[in-house]
């Protein structure tokens, strides 16, 4: 009997159960499908967007501001329209309302004019945290 | 065909139109790479799958055209859905000029989105880079 199959035998069924649990979260993980936003479909074919992909347009536009040091993005679709959760680290030298007004039209001309989204939810940015600037010597 | 049918048959693998499939997307202004999901780096790891046909998934159906998806990663700041018009044009073209066989669709899913490095070119895995190591020059 090889070792392995005389392990299985004798494990108690907590360690059987937890073995099969994981395995089984594997397989989900692995053959999950991933979410994807459908923007255009016609005879040519579709085209459409990861979830992952669109977090990251979001948290590039936030980016694209010298006051924001970094971005966290999320995105829900709720009630059919597309609500925006932005969570930001910002500089001790950027103003919060200049920060709110520009990703506010930013991101809602890249729902529009970029990916055709016309349902645009309410944009809520959160200021998490404040980081310091390297000092340059 | 008809006239010599002596000749046989010439079928193409789909790895080898997946291939062209994505040097084609490659060219396209605004697509900084194809491929590189998270899917496909596992489905690399076990499957022992080249690079060169990462991000591109070929069928044929009942007609023998082709049916393309195609997973792209886009330079941040390029217009999403006119980068996706060009990589369908562009993919389609570039298929039906070498294999000669339809193209039913080209499905363009956008998988990421990459900042464009400063002093760079805006396709960073442009099909020029894997010819690289081997271009000689006289």
């Amino acid at each position: 009997m090889s070792p392995i199959l005389e392990y299985i035998l004798n494990a108690p069924a907590l360690v059987i159960g937890l073995w099969a649990t994981l395995g089984l979260l594997a397989i989900f993980l692995f053959l999950r499908k991933p979410r994807r936003l459908l923007l255009v479909s016609n005879e040519n074919g579709r085209l459409q967007i990861s979830r992952h992909a669109l977090h990251r347009l979001l948290e590039a536009c936030c980016l694209q501001l010298s006051g924001v040091s970094s971005a966290r993005a999320r995105v829900v679709k709720r009630g059919g329209k597309f609500k925006t959760y932005l969570r930001l680290k910002v500089r001790p030298d950027a103003k919060m309302d200049a920060v709110q007004g520009y990703l506010s039209q930013e991101i809602a001309d890249i729902y529009r004019l970029n990916l055709g989204i016309t349902n645009v939810g309410p944009i809520e940015i959160e200021i998490v945290g404040v980081v310091p600037e390297n000092k340059e010597f | 065909m008809d006239d010599q049918p002596e000749l046989g048959d010439i079928k193409i693998n789909h790895d080898v139109v997946a291939s062209i499939v994505r040097l084609a997307a490659l060219q396209v202004p605004g697509v900084a790479g194809v491929g590189g999901g998270l899917t496909d780096g596992i489905g690399e790891l076990f499957s022992k799958r080249e690079a060169d046909k990462r991000g591109v998934k070929v069928t044929e159906d009942a007609r023998g055209d082709y049916a393309v998806e195609l997973r792209i990663v886009i330079t941040y700041g390029t217009e999403i859905g006119r980068t996706a018009y060009e990589v369908q044009v562009a993919v389609r073209k570039q298929v039906i000029a070498m294999t000669d066989k339809g193209i039913s669709r080209v499905d363009v899913i956008v998988e990421g989105v990459r900042m464009p490095t400063p002093g760079s070119s805006t396709n960073g895995d442009r099909p020029d880079d894997l010819w690289a190591g081997i271009v000689t020059t006289d």
